[in-house]
């Protein structure tokens, strides 16, 4: 529920994104007549039995798949150890390049897959591991196999990785406030802005699409930023690639703070969306 | 490899702690340092799917005794055993492994690692069973009654209601040796065993003296707690956080702070080594 909402509070599509991803739908024959030109950003939530093909594009004359119809938007995986491993692992290229060749007999093609990649998963089969409500009743074994259906290389490009607890039914009647979906929007929307004016002159829009030279000129430490990070590289064991997503992912947070350089408390945020993978892939 | 030394109950090398009990194996596999098995020995035994807490206790448990020169004995299953075989590994003390198969089929697989450390650190590793002996669970409850033979007393930190820690205390009584037992949270499975041996008369300890007292080792009346000094900024959210797992949420309404920050802070103090994140977002003290 919370990943279809995550279209609401994505920045406006542009123009020229609007009819990127207008182009693909209809070579893939799948715009509708009412819909000429798609102006929302797409969600694609494909079930856990697709093949690597369908997910990536394919056929004799490759057409693209849900990676490139999801382009400009959300691909949703639900239920992340339920697809087969094969299937996921295809996905580790375009997660860093957002393009996907496709080589076949007749031809090759490359189509763009520039999209945002969410997943979610249960910790164990069972769904209970680490529940102070209900005992979990796998073995050690069962979950290792379960979380082993996700390679390290895939989940270090997982930015953003958080554990959600659930949630009590009288919380669900409890009538909070919490922000709303367009206040979100606005945020995001200035967010934006300030990259674009950032980035004016390298011809890029967005913290994602830094390259590790851009990364060193935008994304400067402060002292004792620098020491955080240095400290939870030993403590945590983070990878090498890590590293580069963590300062993008920090500069995003400054973003949206309205800061124009990163502080502490950015790069601690930034650092602690990472801390999933040490607590349940023990390797 | 090492070579496996065979020792007939008629044997001189065979541990006389063993003939004392009615059924005493008739032959013994031993792999690693033979004398430990005549040294004084405390068994460490508890549940394989053992909590955070229990994890802790029987790793520094093991260690402390281990320091006084007296040897663990556990059965290097998962969880409780392996936490006290790694606690008296790191004070070099010596420890000894029952297994309850035979050494070409070491159970839990993942222990492989554990077996041969073991035996690198002058630990000795033991069997009733055959070398090419597969395992099967039902043989594991009845090699605790070496365990215990083998030990003064059996320290129980996690049980389950009827699980085989109960077994290895239930033999240790009948062989009249002490059973210790660390309490546990009553809400807890793992704690229903050790809380009612604890009923049923088995010592309750809090430290590694409280047994090491009932064997002639001089009590140091050291209670005060370790305090660590954590800087003011992290102080609020020190004090609400105890041994046992707090959630992300409780610790937030109680600290009248929002989750990003509360998060923040905690990624601080788990990086400077206060406390430590568990499964469900929970955290404890270290």
């Amino acid at each position: 529920m919370m990943a279809r909402r995550i279209p609401s509070i994505l920045p406006d599509l542009t123009f020229e994104e609007a009819l990127e991803t207008t182009k693909i739908h209809s070579i893939a024959g799948v715009l509708s007549k009412d819909i000429p030109l798609i102006t929302k950003r797409p969600f694609r939530s494909p079930h856990h039995t697709i093949s690597s093909s369908s997910l990536v594009g394919g056929g004799k004359i490759p057409k693209p798949g849900e990676i490139s119809l999801a382009h400009n938007g959300v691909l949703f995986l639900d239920e992340l150890p339920e697809f087969n491993k094969n299937t996921l692992e295809v996905l580790r290229g375009p997660l860093e390049d957002g393009i996907i060749n496709i080589s076949r007999v007749n031809a090759s093609l490359t189509y763009p897959c520039n999209f945002m990649f969410v997943a979610s998963m249960n910790p164990c089969p069972c769904g209970y591991f680490g529940s102070k409500d209900k005992e979990c009743t796998c073995s050690p074994t069962s979950i290792e196999k379960y979380m082993g259906k996700i390679s390290g290389p895939l989940l270090d490009r997982i930015d953003i990785q958080i554990e959600v607890s659930p949630v009590k039914y009288q919380k669900l009647e409890a009538e909070e406030r919490a922000e709303s979906s367009e206040t979100i929007k606005e945020r995001v929307n200035k967010a934006r802005k300030i990259q674009q004016q950032r980035y004016k002159e390298v011809g890029i829009y967005a913290n994602s699409q830094l390259t590790p030279k851009l990364v060193n000129k935008y994304c400067k430490l402060d002292k004792e930023s620098k020491e955080i990070l240095k400290n939870a590289f030993e403590r945590l064991g983070l990878s090498a690639r890590a590293h580069g997503r963590i300062l993008k992912v920090a500069r995003t947070i400054a973003d949206l703070d309205g800061k124009e350089n990163i502080d502490s408390s950015h790069i601690a945020e930034a650092i602690q969306y990472r801390s999933l993978d040490k607590k349940y892939w023990k390797n | 490899m090492k070579k496996i030394k065979i020792f007939k109950s008629t044997d001189k090398k065979y541990p006389s702690k063993l003939l004392k009990i009615k059924d005493y194996p008739k032959e013994l596999y031993v792999l690693g340092n033979e004398k430990l098995l005549n040294k004084k020995s405390i068994a460490i035994v508890g549940s394989r799917d053992c909590t955070e807490y229990g994890a802790k206790y029987a790793e520094s448990f093991a260690e402390q005794i281990s320091k006084e020169n007296i040897c663990i004995v556990s059965g290097m299953a998962l969880g409780i055993d392996t936490c006290a075989h790694i606690g008296a590994l790191k004070e070099k003390g010596n420890t000894i492994a029952v297994l309850g198969c035979g050494f070409d089929h070491i159970y839990p697989e993942e222990n492989t690692e554990l077996f041969n450390k073991i035996i690198e650190n002058n630990g000795c590793v033991i069997s009733e069973y055959p070398p090419e002996t597969e395992a099967d669970l039902s043989k594991f409850p009845f090699r605790n009654r070496i365990i215990s033979a083998l030990s003064m007393g059996v320290l129980v930190v996690e049980a389950k209601h009827r699980s085989g820690s109960t077994v290895t205390a239930r033999y240790a009584k009948e062989q009249e040796k002490k059973v210790f037992c660390i309490p546990g949270n009553i809400d807890l499975k793992t704690s229903v065993g050790t809380n009612r041996l604890i009923q049923g008369g088995a010592k309750l300890v809090i430290n590694a003296e409280d047994i090491l007292v009932e064997y002639g080792f001089p009590a140091e009346t050291d209670e005060t707690e370790q305090e660590i000094s954590v800087e003011e900024e992290y102080l609020e959210i020190y004090n609400v956080l105890t041994h046992m797992p707090t959630n992300i949420n409780i610790i937030a309404k109680k600290c009248n702070l929002d989750i990003p920050k509360v998060s923040q802070k905690l990624l601080m103090m788990e990086i400077k080594g206060y406390i430590k994140s568990s499964p469900g977002n929970e955290y404890v003290r270290l």
